[in-house]
């Protein structure tokens, strides 16, 4: 579960920055202006290659800490991991470093690139959920681009959602699963309730994609039912009008789950 | 129910919808979609309630503090089937729940029935209601849960720890009609050897002690106890003071402890034993005997709670309906008691044979920073004093220090 949270991650990220190949991420451009603020070149670029040597790096970082925290040294591990950019490009500036700056930047890079796993690793091996909620975020956040995406991506688009649900649900239910295994210690129902769990979110994962396909396409159930003036509005035919849509499919499936739950029936028959 | 998780996937998914349109990132709008989405269908999974029956079975029927018992649960699926079902059962502070594993989780099909087992250490006696059970159904994905309990109690009675008790001599001056078995101190024809004294015409030829004839050339014949039923009426404190200290560790819990040593140990030697409980009422169990009996008295004993401040002379008007001249045994911690003495002195006076015990619990109570040091020695000499006294009005009195064995202790003031 937990191996494969880590290739969920590693492949989310990777996926995330597919989906904006040729367009240089938000946060990445921000890091690049605060550097020219200090006079420093910029050094933060998002190539495919980069992103690779990131999410390497990202695990072999990750993995580090894991292995400190395992040995009682993961505070230690983390504020030297912490302190470390600092004091390389301090001892880069004053040139007592005997590395090539080009290496150093791309160092940084990949170590930008790599925070994501950075966090998440030791969020998955160590059960912490404030850092996989931390990866998770920065998942998110690092490749979005000011001028959006449509369509034209929705292979990595829908590739990166099924890899970011996969690493929030194993990651999470690693957690939550563990603490099942330490209370079902005495038991032999560990395995079937953890068999269970698999073949549910595999099946409620593929329902997931059901309902999903069917929240997008209500948008052209509602261009049918209506009227031409809100149809053919400018709103209802941009993403907007997509979220909209979605949003009253929701709302519609909540008031049914509502109407036809047993409780709303029961108390009808009262 | 909606756990934190399903209320953080729906909120976050729902800005994600309605943000996502103002940077246009279909990728932020589809994430969001998906996440409702996913909330969606689980709220379909394994949220149903389901119909669980639950029963408990002990492996003992008869628990004594101390000792252990085996819980088993049967669970028993009556419905469709469950993937992950916790079950928490429901079982007193004092039954030790910290240690027990009465936390289980199974996975249930249709119509099946799982057995889940846990050991119960029954420090303390008293009488437990286990029960009920708690349910706790989650989705596979921990995003929805339903809870209920379901209607299995059981009652589970924990006696207090009885010791072993041989050879006490209790005894009464007063026979009783009915033969019995209680060695009265009084010549008699039991088994239990008594004196020799010299033949004289008239008397059983095999009671003549043929060694001594052999050894002195004069005829002289054994003589044996005289074994008769002997009324015991035990007196018992459960003043609210009588509880001071802590749970396991009070001079009640010991007095029960002492009062169902004896009273097992009567009633085995064929005796008629009663109880008299005062404390917030006085409570009297007429004088019984047989096995049936000491049930009754033990599960007295085991649901005795510290309460009120009535004195031991409140006792006195019940003593008067009793056996004269039989032993009564006054169980009592005598702190702040101002009757006590006058009650003691009015006991004897009536005759009857008393015996004093008081289970001493100060010097715990003082190590244990329950009591202060002052409070200690005032307490200890007044005990002292109250004991001293009792055995000047012709009791026998114990200050009971309950980590030593009370037979070995109350034969030291028997003899």
């Amino acid at each position: 579960m937990q191996a494969l949270a880590t290739a969920a991650l590693a492949a989310g990220a990777w996926l995330g920055h597919a989906v904006t190949e040729a367009q240089e991420p938000l946060l990445t451009q921000a890091l690049n202006v605060m550097l020219g603020w200090g006079g420093l070149d910029p050094v933060f670029l998002v190539t495919p290659a980069a992103v690779g040597g990131g999410i390497l790096l990202g695990a072999l970082l990750g993995g580090t800490l894991v292995y400190a925290d395992i040995h009682g040294r993961g505070p230690p591990a983390l504020a030297l991991l912490a302190l470390l950019p600092f004091l390389l490009s301090w001892l880069s500036l004053i040139d007592r470093l005997p590395v090539a700056p080009a290496t150093l930047h791309a160092l940084a890079n990949y170590g930008w690139l790599g925070l994501p796993l950075l966090c998440g690793v030791p969020g998955i091996w160590r059960g912490n959920l404030p850092a996989i909620a931390l990866g998770a975020l920065l998942l998110l956040v690092q490749p979005l681009t000011l001028e959006g995406n449509d369509v034209a991506a929705l292979l990595p688009i829908l590739g990166f959602i099924f890899c970011f649900l996969l690493y929030i649900e194993l990651a999470y239910d690693q957690l939550r699963y563990e603490r099942l295994a330490r209370i079902m210690h005495h038991s032999t129902e560990f395995e079937a309730v953890l068999n269970w769990f698999g073949v549910m979110l595999l099946l409620t994962l593929a329902c997931t994609t059901a309902l999903t396909a069917a929240a997008f396409g209500f948008h052209e159930v509602l261009g049918e039912v209506l009227p031409a003036r809100f149809r053919n509005s400018i709103e209802f035919n941009t993403i907007y009008g997509r979220a909209l849509s979605a949003m009253t499919f929701f709302a519609l499936w909540a008031i049914a789950q509502t109407i036809f739950s047993r409780q709303f029936l029961a108390r009808q028959v009262e | 129910m909606w756990t934190r998780k399903a209320v953080t996937y729906a909120g976050f998914g729902t800005i994600l919808v309605l943000f996502a349109p103002f940077i246009n990132n279909l990728q932020l709008l589809l994430l969001g979609i998906t996440l409702l989405g996913f909330v969606a269908i689980h709220s379909l999974v394994n949220t149903r309630p389901v119909e669980v029956k639950i029963t408990r079975r002990f492996s003992d029927s008869q628990l004594f503090e101390g000792q252990e018992t085996e819980v088993d649960l049967v669970i028993q699926n009556r419905g469709r089937p469950i993937g992950c079902l916790e079950v928490y059962d429901q079982l007193p502070r004092e039954l030790g729940p910290e240690k027990v594993a009465n936390h289980t989780i199974v996975r249930l099909r249709r119509d099946e029935a799982l057995l889940a087992r846990y050991r119960l250490e029954c420090h303390l006696r008293g009488q437990y209601t286990l029960g009920r059970p708690r349910l706790r159904l989650y989705n596979p994905s921990f995003l929805f849960y339903h809870e209920s309990e379901v209607e299995s109690t059981d009652e589970l009675v924990v006696f207090p720890k009885i010791e072993e008790i041989e050879g006490l001599d209790l005894s009464s001056d007063f026979p009783k009609m009915y033969q019995g078995a209680m060695p009265i101190r009084r010549i008699g024809t039991s088994g239990e050897f008594y004196s020799i004294r010299e033949y004289y015409p008239g008397d059983d030829f095999k009671h003549i002690n043929w060694r001594v004839f052999g050894r002195t050339r004069k005829l002289m014949v054994n003589q044996f106890e005289r074994e008769d039923i002997s009324d015991v009426m035990l007196v018992l404190d459960a003043r609210e003071i009588s509880g001071t200290g802590t749970p396991v560790h009070n001079p009640l819990n010991y007095s029960c402890r002492a009062a169902a040593a004896l009273t097992r140990y009567f009633l085995h030697t064929r005796n008629r034993v009663g109880l008299t409980i005062y404390g917030e009422t006085v409570e009297s169990i007429g004088v019984d005997s047989g096995e049936r009996h000491l049930y009754r008295l033990l599960t007295r004993l085991a649901e005795l709670r510290p309460a009120g401040s009535l004195g031991l002379h409140t006792v006195i008007g019940d003593l008067r309906n009793f056996t004269p001249r039989s032993p009564v045994i006054v169980i009592s911690t005598l702190e702040q008691d101002r009757t006590v003495h006058a009650a003691l002195r009015e006991i004897t006076a009536h005759g009857f044979r008393l015996t004093l015990i008081a289970p001493d619990t100060l010097e715990y109570d003082r190590e244990s920073r329950i009591i202060s040091p002052a409070v200690y020695f005032t307490a200890s000499a007044e005990l002292d004093n109250t004991i001293a006294e009792a055995r000047s009005l012709g009791a026998r009195a114990l200050r009971w220090d309950p980590s030593s064995v009370l037979g070995p202790a109350l034969q030291e003031v028997v003899r």
